[in-house]
C-alpha cells in the first residue's frame, strides 16, 4: 500500500505528535509495510458479518447517579506539572 | 510455613531481597524496590497473623507491574511521559492482594506502555531473561516473569494485551493466566488497548496461580465491565487427579513448518504427557487465525491512540513547556513516548481517520467477530484447545528491535485468546537445545478458570517441568 509523506504529516497532526527528519523517515518505512500487511484482511468477504467491538456486548450497566466522594483537591493538584492559587496552570489559550 | 508459624514474613523478605541484591544488577527486573516499605508492610502482617486473621496471601511478597496504579509509589508505565507520576488511589488488584496479606515489594519493568514483545521497548532500559542474559524475558510483562523465574519475587501481576503476561512466561519457564475478559477488575490498570487489556497472574506454579486469581478475580463497581459470576473455589482444581474424559484440540493452524523444530518438539511431547493422563487429543481447525495478527494490530492501536491522548502535559506527568497550548502538547507528546509508542499512535490515528475507517478498523471489528466464531465453534467439539504459547523460545536482545513487523509475529499464537476474551494459560512445556524454556498454552471456553487450572496442574505434576529455575534454584 503506497504512504506518503504527505499521509505521514498529516497523522502526526492528528496525533498531536512532531516528528523530524530521520525519525519522519523511518516512520514512513515502517507505516508502509504495517499498513501493507493489513490489506491481507481484504481477502475476507465480510459483507454479512456485525462488528464486534467489545466481547461483552451486553449495553453498558449504569450504576446510581448518587453523591460520591471525588479524589482531593490537593492530591490532584500534587499530581500536576504546574499549579497556581489552586487551579492547573497551562499557557495562554485565548489571546 | 508460614500458617505454622515456622517462619515470618521478614524472613522471606529477607531471603528475597538478598536474591534481588544478588541478581537484579544483571536482569533489571524492577524500576522501583520499596525494601524500605515492605519491611513495614511485614511487620503489620506479622501482628494480623499473629492475630489469627485469615490471610490468603499473608505474608507472600509481590511484584506488580508498573503499568497498574499503587498509591502514593511512583506508577511509570516504563515511560518518560509518566516519570514522577505517584497515583493518589490503588488499582483494585492492588487493593485486594494487600488486603489478603500480600506484601508489594517492588514494580517491575515492562515495555513502555505494555507496547512490546520483549521489555526492550522501556525508557529505563531492558530486562535480560534469566535464563540466560543475552536473551529479552519476552513482553511486555518480562520484569515480573523475570523477577518470578529468577526468585526476586515469589508471585507478580502482569497485563496482557495481546499475550503480555503468557508469551514472557513461556520465555522465562514460568506460569502465565490470561483470565476471561471482565473476570479480573481493569480498574487502576492504565489502559492500553480496554477491549482487549486483562490482568493476569504470573507465578512459578500452577497452585500459586490458583492462590493469586482466588484474591483478585471477582466484581468490582469501579470497573462496569467487570463480570458479576459467583467463584469456584480455583485451589480445588489444582487436586485433580487425572484428566480422563477430557478433549483436548490442537489446531491445525498453529502448527506449520514455519514452527521452530523445537516448540515442535515440546508441544508434541505435551500432547503425549496429556495422552498418559487420559486426555483425548484430536486435531480441529480454527480458520481464521492466520487474520487474527493483523486485526489485533489494527484494533489495539487505535483504541491505544484513543488511550494514549490524556498525555498532553495538563494535568499530570510530564511537560514540556511551549509558548502555545498546542506547543506544549507536541513537544510533551513528542519528547515523552518512545518509538514503539509513537508508531502505535500513528497506526491507530491512521486506521480510524477518515477515508481508512471502513477499510481497516471496521473490516478488522468484522474479522475480529471471525476469530470468536472459531472458538464457539470449535468449544463446541473439544474442552480446551492446546497451542504453543510463542514459535520461539526466546530471542537475542536486539535481534528484532528494527523490524516491527517481525516482533509482532511473537504474538501470532496469543493474540486470538486477546480478541476473542476467552482465558488461556502458558504453562513450561520443556527446555530448547540450548536449555531455554520453551511455553505451551491452553486455552478454555469464557469463565472456564477452574479447567484450565486442572489441565494445567495435571500437567505439572506429570511432567515436574516447573521445578527447574534458572541459576540452579
Amino acid at each position: 500500500m503506497r504512504v506518503t509523506m504527505e499521509d505521514v504529516e498529516h497523522v502526526m497532526k492528528l496525533a498531536n505528535l512532531d516528528l523530524k527528519g530521520e525519525e519522519k523517515e523511518k516512520m514512513l518505512k515502517h507505516f508502509s509495510r504495517i499498513l501493507d500487511y493489513f490489506t491481507k484482511l481484504q481477502e475476507l468477504d465480510t459483507t454479512q458479518i456485525e462488528p464486534l467491538s467489545h466481547v461483552i456486548e451486553e449495553s453498558t450497566p449504569l450504576r446510581e447517579d448518587e453523591v460520591r466522594e471525588g479524589l482531593d483537591q490537593e492530591d490532584v493538584l500534587k499530581m500536576a506539572p504546574e499549579r497556581e492559587f489552586g487551579y492547573i496552570k497551562v499557557p495562554r489559550i485565548v489571546e | 510455613m508460614i500458617d505454622k508459624k515456622e517462619i515470618i514474613p521478614e524472613d522471606i523478605l529477607d531471603s528475597i531481597f538478598r536474591r534481588i541484591d544478588e541478581v537484579e544488577r544483571d536482569l533489571h527486573s524492577y524500576i522501583t524496590i520499596l525494601k524500605e516499605e515492605a519491611y513495614d508492610q511485614a511487620k503489620i502482617i506479622r501482628g494480623r497473623l499473629e492475630k489469627g486473621e485469615d490471610l490468603p496471601l499473608g505474608g507472600i511478597p509481590i511484584a506488580i507491574k508498573d503499568i497498574i496504579c499503587t498509591k502514593g509509589v511512583e506508577t511509570t508505565c516504563a515511560s518518560k511521559i509518566l516519570k514522577g507520576f505517584y497515583p493518589p488511589y490503588d488499582a483494585t488488584v492492588v487493593n485486594r492482594v494487600k488486603k489478603a496479606g500480600a506484601i508489594i515489594i517492588g514494580k517491575t519493568n515492562l515495555d513502555e506502555f505494555a507496547m512490546g514483545s520483549s521489555t526492550e521497548n522501556s525508557a529505563f532500559g531492558p530486562t535480560r531473561n534469566p535464563w540466560c542474559l543475552e536473551r529479552v524475558p519476552g513482553g511486555s510483562s518480562g520484569g515480573s516473569a523475570a523477577a518470578v523465574a529468577a526468585g526476586e519475587t515469589i508471585l507478580s501481576l502482569g497485563s496482557d494485551t495481546g499475550g503480555s503476561v503468557r508469551q514472557p512466561a513461556s520465555f522465562c519457564g514460568i506460569v502465565g493466566l490470561k483470565p476471561t475478559y471482565g473476570l479480573v477488575s481493569r480498574y487502576g490498570l492504565i489502559a492500553y488497548a480496554s477491549s482487549l487489556d486483562q490482568i493476569g497472574p504470573m507465578t512459578k506454579d500452577v497452585k500459586d496461580c490458583a492462590l493469586l486469581l482466588q484474591v483478585i478475580a471477582g466484581k468490582d463497581d469501579m470497573d462496569s465491565t467487570s463480570l458479576n459470576v459467583s467463584l469456584p473455589n480455583y485451589l480445588d482444581a489444582c487436586e485433580a487427579g487425572d484428566l480422563r474424559g477430557i478433549k483436548l484440540g490442537i489446531p491445525k493452524e498453529y502448527i506449520s513448518e514455519a514452527l521452530d523444530p523445537s516448540v515442535a518438539k515440546v508441544v508434541e511431547e505435551a500432547k503425549r504427557a496429556f495422552e498418559r493422563l487420559g486426555a483425548k487429543i484430536c486435531e480441529i481447525s480454527l480458520p481464521h487465525t492466520e487474520y487474527a495478527l493483523p486485526t489485533y494490530y489494527i484494533i489495539a492501536p487505535a483504541e491505544a491512540s484513543s488511550n494514549l491522548a490524556r498525555y498532553d502535559g495538563v494535568q499530570y506527568g510530564l511537560r514540556i513547556k511551549g509558548e502555545s497550548l498546542r506547543e506544549m502538547y507536541l513537544e510533551t507528546r513528542t519528547n515523552g513516548f518512545g518509538d514503539e509508542v509513537k508508531r502505535r499512535i500513528m497506526i491507530g490515528t491512521y486506521v480510524l481517520s477518515a477515508g481508512y475507517y471502513d477499510a481497516f478498523y471496521l473490516k478488522a471489528l468484522k474479522v475480529r467477530r471471525l476469530v470468536k466464531m472459531d472458538f464457539d465453534e470449535a468449544f463446541k467439539v473439544v474442552d480446551y484447545i492446546l497451542t504453543p504459547t510463542s514459535p520461539t523460545p526466546a530471542f537475542r536482545i536486539g535481534e528484532k528491535v528494527e523490524d516491527p513487523l517481525l516482533m509482532y509475529l511473537s504474538d501470532i499464537f496469543t493474540v486470538p485468546v486477546n480478541l476473542a476474551g476467552i482465558p488461556a494459560i502458558s504453562i513450561n512445556g520443556g527446555f530448547s537445545q540450548e536449555g531455554l524454556p520453551i511455553g505451551i498454552q491452553i486455552m478454555g471456553r469464557a469463565l472456564d478458570e477452574f479447567g484450565l487450572l486442572k489441565v494445567a496442574s495435571a500437567f505439572e505434576r506429570e511432567t515436574e517441568l516447573h521445578a527447574y529455575r534458572p541459576y540452579g534454584r
